[in-house]
């Protein structure tokens, strides 16, 4: 699959919407594509944050209180002015805390997307580095090949600098 | 009629004869390759391509050989005129724009071609006339499981290897090289075996320094190292080593191997860092500190217990690095 394929599919396959072929064929493309990887890694997060969350109770008298607005759109009565701010005010406050758990979700799962292909990161590249340096000198290993793979990468003295 | 016999019966030998010649022992041949690293002395015109993640990295290199030395210069202009050479004990970059000489220590451990054949098998794919030469062509698979596999073209003559096909676990090529042109009778100037006068000399970041014994080892990155009790079937023990990252964080590296491939395991004190996960793949395992990733060189299991990172690298399968990583005691 490409990356245009399964990009649409992470958010399902992160909450297990999808079928046994469509998984399967989702992991085998996330295991290669660091991209994809990491967007569904900020998917994970979300759906955790979003899980991590305790359900809010209502408030004992939140019908009552719904039962009255009702009541009083079908009968229109003169009704107090601290009556309808605090019916009001506990309708913003839940608005506004919702609103804010939305955007702290958002704002740690939201994928900073590279603008080149992905890679290992720097701090993996050079644990990989050194496992593939050590094969230099086991039997018959492709050294001309080796070599340029090791020349196509910075000195990791000029790392250091 | 006496004469007719004598000619069928010569005949016959002749043709048993040519038939011996012709049967090949191809783990022979390979034992042959392997005596060849060290002492055919040559120059010559390689070719050489390597599949990365993303890239094809493709360069013609002029190799000189003599008295277990190599000496590769890499033509490619992406590569900056970089030159390798192989000493033995230690492998020199030049990199010639800064005229810098860095010093690798290049460990040869306990991987010897026994250890290849007794993992792989070699199995003679047929022979073919390469730089106007016979060479035979050997594969090397995998006795058993998967693994990485490897193709040789072995000179008939003098064992040296014309041709290299290298192949991972999943059967993709890795990468391939060949020589384009030989001189059977160079003598390589010593001189190109050393560094440049006037030319700076540093040690690798990544110096690795080998025969570490466990507590030795223990005690330079401050904490106990562990070790796998599960290792995939063929490996064994390459050694215990340390490296030292740019970041000057100690890192114990254990390493098996079983003549083609290898598994590494590094562990080190986890670095400071903000947020959750390691922020390096996929993130697995119950508690969320496990993570995994792929690169060329193959998989990649990281996971982080009590302080202590352990990062896992090999062309192995998933869950074969997984069993690696659940074992560390």
């Amino acid at each position: 699959m490409r990356c245009t394929e399964v990009k649409p599919k992470l958010a399902d396959y992160s909450i297990g919407l999808l079928g046994e072929q469509e998984r399967r064929a989702i992991e085998e493309h996330v295991a290669q594509c660091a991209l994809c990887a990491r967007e569904l890694r900020a998917l994970e997060r979300v759906e955790q944050v979003l899980t991590a969350l305790t359900p809010e109770e209502p408030p004992v008298h939140l019908w009552q209180s719904i039962r009255a607005q009702i009541d009083a759109q079908s009968a229109p009565t003169r009704r107090s002015f601290w009556n309808s701010w605090f019916t009001l005010s506990r309708l913003a406050v839940g608005s506004a805390v919702a609103v804010t758990i939305l955007l702290v979700a958002v704002y740690l799962g939201v994928p900073r997307l590279p603008d080149q292909t992905p890679q290992a990161p720097a701090d993996a590249q050079q644990i990989i580095h050194a496992h593939q340096m050590m094969s230099w000198g086991d039997p018959l290993s492709d050294r001309a090949a080796l070599g340029a793979m090791l020349a196509s990468r910075p000195s990791l003295q000029e790392e250091t600098e | 009629m006496r004469a007719g016999i004598l000619e069928v019966l010569l005949l016959l030998i002749g043709v048993s004869g040519m038939a011996l010649a012709q049967k090949v022992d191809p783990a022979q041949r390979v034992r042959a390759a392997y005596q060849a690293e060290r002492q055919v002395q040559l120059s010559g015109e390689m070719r050489t391509t390597s599949y990365m993640q993303n890239q094809e990295v493709n360069t013609d290199v002029t190799v000189y050989r003599k008295a277990g030395m190599t000496r590769y210069e890499y033509r490619s202009p992406a590569l900056g005129g970089m030159v390798l050479i192989d000493r033995g004990e230690t492998l020199v970059r030049l990199e010639p724009a800064t005229r810098t000489a860095t010093v690798e220590t290049v460990h040869r451990g306990p991987a010897t071609v026994e250890l290849v054949l007794k993992n792989y098998q070699a199995v003679l794919a047929g022979t073919e006339s390469l730089l106007g030469r016979q060479a035979d062509v050997v594969l090397l698979k995998p006795r058993q499981g998967e693994g990485p596999s490897r193709k040789l073209w072995i000179d008939r003559k003098t064992g040296a290897v014309l041709r290299t096909e290298q192949y991972n676990s999943r059967g993709n090529l890795v990468s391939h090289s060949f020589y384009t042109l030989v001189n059977w009778s160079a003598d390589p100037s010593d001189s190109l075996f050393t560094v440049p006068e006037g030319w700076r000399q540093v040690p690798s970041a990544l110096q690795t320094e080998r025969h570490w014994e466990k507590a030795q080892l223990s005690r330079q990155v401050g904490f106990a190292i562990r070790e796998p009790s599960y290792i995939p079937a063929g490996f064994v023990l390459d050694g215990f080593h340390l490296v030292y990252r740019p970041n000057n964080l100690p890192t114990a590296h254990i390493r098996y191997v079983d003549g083609l491939n290898s598994v590494s395991v590094f562990q080190h004190r986890c670095p400071p860092r903000r947020g959750r996960g390691f922020q390096w793949g996929r993130r697995m395992g119950r508690r969320g500190n496990c993570e995994f990733f792929t690169s060329s060189e193959g998989n990649v299991l990281v996971k982080e217990v009590a302080g202590i990172r352990f990062i896992v690298v090999g062309d192995l399968p998933e869950t074969e690095l997984q069993k690696v990583i659940d074992s560390l005691r």
